[in-house]
């Protein structure tokens, strides 16, 4: 018998490092103009591993910090991620390390869900890039944060979520 | 017992949050980011120099062969400097014999970049350099190439610059070759349109569109790109080109903020 026991240090760790490359070399990380989603994946993380409340209160938090990073307005991040981290949380203990097709699912539509919902929101208080152009972005963004997340999902769990054994 | 995860609690924050951010007007939240930003300013600072230093190292050995010729170039261009200032003071005469305006040489502010916009929707910059360094909102910012945007955000030891790529970008342009002007906007992929051109409107490919120096923000004649693609708007009124900015932005480590009060105007 066992439990995981996640580690909430090192976690932050990973955040601070996530939103600092996010920040710092953006166009390095670039695919056809676009970026992956780093954050998010994170919060995705935390939400499956910890559920629907945590994940929210993590969404949150991350939203608030790329909100600050941007040019666009406080609040429309907070929310987008919050929604993402409440959904992926009800996935709690359904996700594991080798549940390929699970970790595709969450990448996907939580990249999709939070990219449309900034776009219908913040689409009513700024201008942002037309339909057609933001269609590529969102679609391009999803699969490349998918491919991110297949690669890094796994790394980060051996990293954070450690197995206690019991008795 | 087994132990239900209620998000009751924090759904009611998502939803407050969605009510906020839908009804307070976006100003009203700026303090949120004066708060937060200064919080990413060491981490992001740390890493740019590391990462400089670790692009430098290797270049040192270049950068003392190209030491020489660059000293050559310095004596060259100083004797430049020197035949120009006569011509400045030849100018600034003769712009008094005409009665007009002197248009000062702006003074700049130089900054570096330590952050770049982390979405995929706009296109910004933070650079290292605010509001005790004498930064305002809606100062000019630009490269030795040209315009690069103007400043959105200041907090006392860094400030947020909204490129001219971005959607949300408006500047009023002249194509330097014809003086035909129209309004520059973003278009989010590293390039603007210039719109509203009327079908007679002289514009060629390659020409040179600078600031026209309207709407008290971009001094005049500044360069910003080059026109890269002309074409009719749909319903046959006016042209518009796409304006590749002379400005790399995804290369952009240092800026030049040119400071409020030198800014020169437009008017004769």
């Amino acid at each position: 018998m066992y439990k995981l026991r996640f580690r909430s240090f090192r976690f932050s760790l990973i955040v601070l490092a996530a939103l600092i490359v996010q920040a710092s070399f953006p166009d390095r990380l670039s695919l056809m103009g676009v970026k992956p989603d780093l954050i998010l994946l994170l919060v995705i993380f935390y939400a499956v591993h910890q559920g629907s409340r945590a994940g929210i209160i993590c969404g949150m938090l991350l939203g608030l910090a790329v909100d600050s990073l941007s040019a666009g307005i406080v609040g429309v991040n907070v929310f987008c991620y919050g929604m993402v981290g409440l959904l992926s949380g009800m996935f709690k203990d359904r996700v594991y390390a080798g549940n390929l097709f699970a970790k595709i699912i969450l990448a996907v539509t939580g990249t999709l869900l939070a990219m449309t919902m900034y776009y219908l929101i913040a689409g009513q208080i700024h201008r942002l890039p037309s339909p057609g152009r933001a269609v590529s972005i969102v679609l391009i963004a999803a699969l490349y944060t998918t491919i991110v997340n297949l690669l890094l999902f796994d790394f980060i769990e051996r990293k954070v979520v450690a197995r206690i054994t019991t008795i | 017992m087994v132990k239900r995860n209620k998000p009751s609690f924090a759904v009611l924050a998502l939803v407050l949050t969605a009510v906020i951010v839908l009804s307070i007007p976006p100003f009203r939240l700026l303090f949120l980011k004066r708060i937060l930003l200064p919080v990413f300013h060491l981490p992001l600072t740390l890493v740019h120099s590391v990462s400089g230093l670790k692009n430098n190292v290797p270049n040192l050995f270049f950068m003392l062969r190209d030491y020489n010729s660059l000293k050559e170039e310095l004596d060259r261009l100083k004797f430049e400097l020197n035949r120009t200032e006569e011509f400045r003071l030849e100018n600034e005469r003769l712009l008094k014999l005409l009665e007009l305006n002197k248009i000062d040489a702006p003074e700049f502010t130089a900054a570096r970049v330590i952050g770049k916009e982390p979405s995929n929707w706009l296109g910004s910059l933070i650079i290292n350099r605010g509001r005790k360094h004498g930064l305002e909102i809606n100062q000019p910012v630009m490269t030795y190439s040209g315009i690069i945007g103007k400043i959105i955000e200041v907090t006392p030891r860094s400030a947020k610059v909204l490129l001219i790529s971005d959607v949300n970008s408006r500047v009023v342009v002249l194509v330097q070759r014809s003086r035909v002007d129209g309004i520059l906007e973003g278009i989010g992929k590293g390039v603007c349109r210039l719109k509203y051109l009327p079908l007679e409107s002289d514009v060629q490919l390659g020409d040179r569109v600078v600031t026209a120096g309207m709407g008290g923000v971009y001094p005049k004649g500044l360069v910003i790109g080059t026109i890269e693609s002309i074409r009719v708007e749909r319903g046959g009124i006016y042209k518009s080109c796409i304006v590749k900015p002379t400005a790399d932005f995804k290369g952009l480590e240092e800026v030049l903020c040119i400071n409020s009060g030198s800014v020169p105007s437009a008017s004769p």
